[in-house]
């Protein structure tokens, strides 16, 4: 054995302002989360030995090895810019748990920095005349903006083939808006009712806009280093239980062998095979909502509730609020805390599990389980506090 | 809708889906291993990964696999020709082969499951495959 197998835990979370328009350069918010995530941990810049961020690659965030150098760190052991094709930033503490497993790494900085100004992807761009690569099966029709256009077609989909209807959707919109009432960090705080969801701005039928998250500025930071050495830290330690990526069979957003779900399902099945723990142990789940269709996928990718049950599981939304028994996207994720691209889901799930949460705190929270993204770059994540 | 497309620009793998558009066929790659036929155009089997690959012509009829209006365009050329379908066909010869479209003649979301059938668009010296409702 090489023993390339350590106990890892999550010990620093942090966060930049985050609104519409911060003013701030994506240096300045990605300055300010790394700041506020290696203070919340009890250590110093210096601890930091590796560092992993995911980027768009549109100048959206400063590199590793930029913030590196802005943190006066030495040198690095590792280092690693994801593009747009990992599994969201979730993909960065994935990373950063098997450089700290493996004993390459002892304390990992982790970043997803995003600004509204470097373009986000469902912004009208400028005419194509060509249509090269990949692009010229799609450009031609009309097909732009990233993936809305794919989870429009899903959300038809879905209801086509596994029944139950638009409203199901809704109630992960509604969901997000109740939680987000009780965290001061998030945009959108005002509640929402079905009324309002289903008379939302038509982006792409039968995809309303407030199935699509909400563009900020914004960063979110973690720090990932070894249980050992997260027991002398100030927080309880987060450990993580079990991670796991999927992309499943002829992995494409649109052409991919399984439409609905992607790479969630063999995500999630691989994700259980390796947890200490099941399904119906989940104390709070923490579930990517860049669209509501991908929540809702990971849901019954997950287990939570069986496939093509999600309707009657969800019913009025009660169950995945303030006091319900599962749960779900407690800072009011993207659709309502601002659109941090997947690491805030965790950083979420980190402050649950410590109790540190206050008037969104789920009781005894012991495991939480947290998805990223959908399709050809899903991941996973088992945490379970220590 | 009159549209400025973008114009597809073919490659090695993909001259020859352009070329049967252009004589007013729609052709996808076959697998000589597996048999399975793949879209879009690959350098490789994306079922088994084998490299010998040869072009078929295919009917063109197919089903909708699943369908959007877009209320919004995501590319200036596009802008008045809002609203617009767009459509995945899941073609007769293949579960699961799949092909993006426009729907051409309807504005309107269009069922899963409708049968569909190929409407070549000409724009001078190319040619689109595009599809249709069958009987519309």
């Amino acid at each position: 054995m090489s023993g390339l197998t350590r106990d890892v835990a999550v010990v620093g979370i942090g966060y930049s302002p985050i609104g519409r328009d911060t003013g701030l350069d994506p240096r300045a918010l990605t300055l300010a989360a790394c700041h506020a995530a290696i203070a919340d941990a009890g250590l110093t810049a210096t601890d930091v030995d590796g560092i992993v961020e995911y980027q768009f690659g549109q100048g959206d965030a400063p590199s590793a090895t930029a913030t590196q150098r802005m943190l006066g760190i030495p040198d690095l052991h590792m280092y690693n810019d994801l593009m747009g094709t990992a599994p969201s930033g979730l993909g960065g503490a994935m990373d950063a748990a098997m450089a700290v497993a493996s004993g390459v790494c002892e304390t990992v900085l982790v970043y997803r920095c995003i600004t509204r100004r470097a373009g986000h992807t469902g912004a009208l761009r400028p005419a194509a005349t060509e249509a090269p690569g990949p692009a010229q099966f799609h450009l031609p029709y009309g097909y732009g903006g990233g993936i809305i256009l794919a989870m429009a077609m899903r959300k038809q989909r879905r209801v086509a083939e596994l029944g139950g209807s638009y409203e199901d959707y809704g109630q992960i919109a509604l969901n997000a808006r109740r939680w987000a009432a009780r965290n001061e960090r998030a945009v959108l705080r005002q509640p929402l009712t079905m009324d309002d969801y289903l008379a939302a701005r038509p982006v792409a039928d039968p995809l309303l806009v407030l199935d699509c998250d909400y563009p900020v500025d914004g960063a979110c930071a973690v720090i990932v280093t070894t249980r050992e050495r997260a027991a002398d830290l100030p927080h309880r330690p987060v450990l993580v239980d079990a991670l796991a990526y999927g992309t499943g069979a002829e992995p494409d957003w649109l052409y991919g062998a399984d439409f609905l779900f992607g790479g969630t399902r063999p995500c999630a099945q691989r994700l259980w095979s390796r947890a200490s723990v099941g399904p119906g142990d989940v104390d709070v789940a923490q579930l990517y909502d860049g669209f509501t269709h991908i929540t809702i996928s990971w849901i019954e990718a997950l287990g939570l509730c069986g496939i093509g049950e999600f309707h009657d599981w969800v019913g009025d939304g009660t169950r995945i609020g303030p006091g319900g028994d599962q749960p779900l996207n407690t800072h009011g994720g993207q659709l309502a805390e601002g659109r941090l691209h997947g690491l805030a889901f965790l950083a979420e799930a980190v402050a649950q599990l410590r109790g540190d949460c206050g008037d969104r705190q789920v009781p005894a929270a012991d495991v939480a389980v947290v998805a990223n993204a959908h399709g050809p770059q899903s991941g996973a994540m088992v945490l379970i506090g220590a | 809708m009159a549209i400025d497309r973008p114009r597809p620009l073919p490659d090695e793998v993909s001259a020859f889906y352009w070329e049967a558009a252009g004589k007013g066929a729609l052709a996808v790659l076959r697998c000589d291993e597996c048999r399975r036929m793949h879209h879009p155009p690959d350098l490789a089997c994306p079922h088994c990964g084998a490299t010998a690959l040869r072009p078929e012509t295919v009917s063109g009829r197919g089903t909708v696999f699943a369908a959007t209006v877009a209320r919004q365009a995501f590319d200036r050329a596009f802008v008045d020709a809002v609203p617009f379908t767009l459509a995945l066909v899941e073609l007769d010869e293949q579960p699961g082969l799949k092909v993006l479209t426009n729907l051409v003649g309807t504005t309107e979301l269009v069922a899963v499951g409708t049968p569909v059938e190929l409407a070549i668009e000409p724009h001078g010296d190319w040619s689109l495959p595009q599809f249709r409702v069958v009987g519309s």
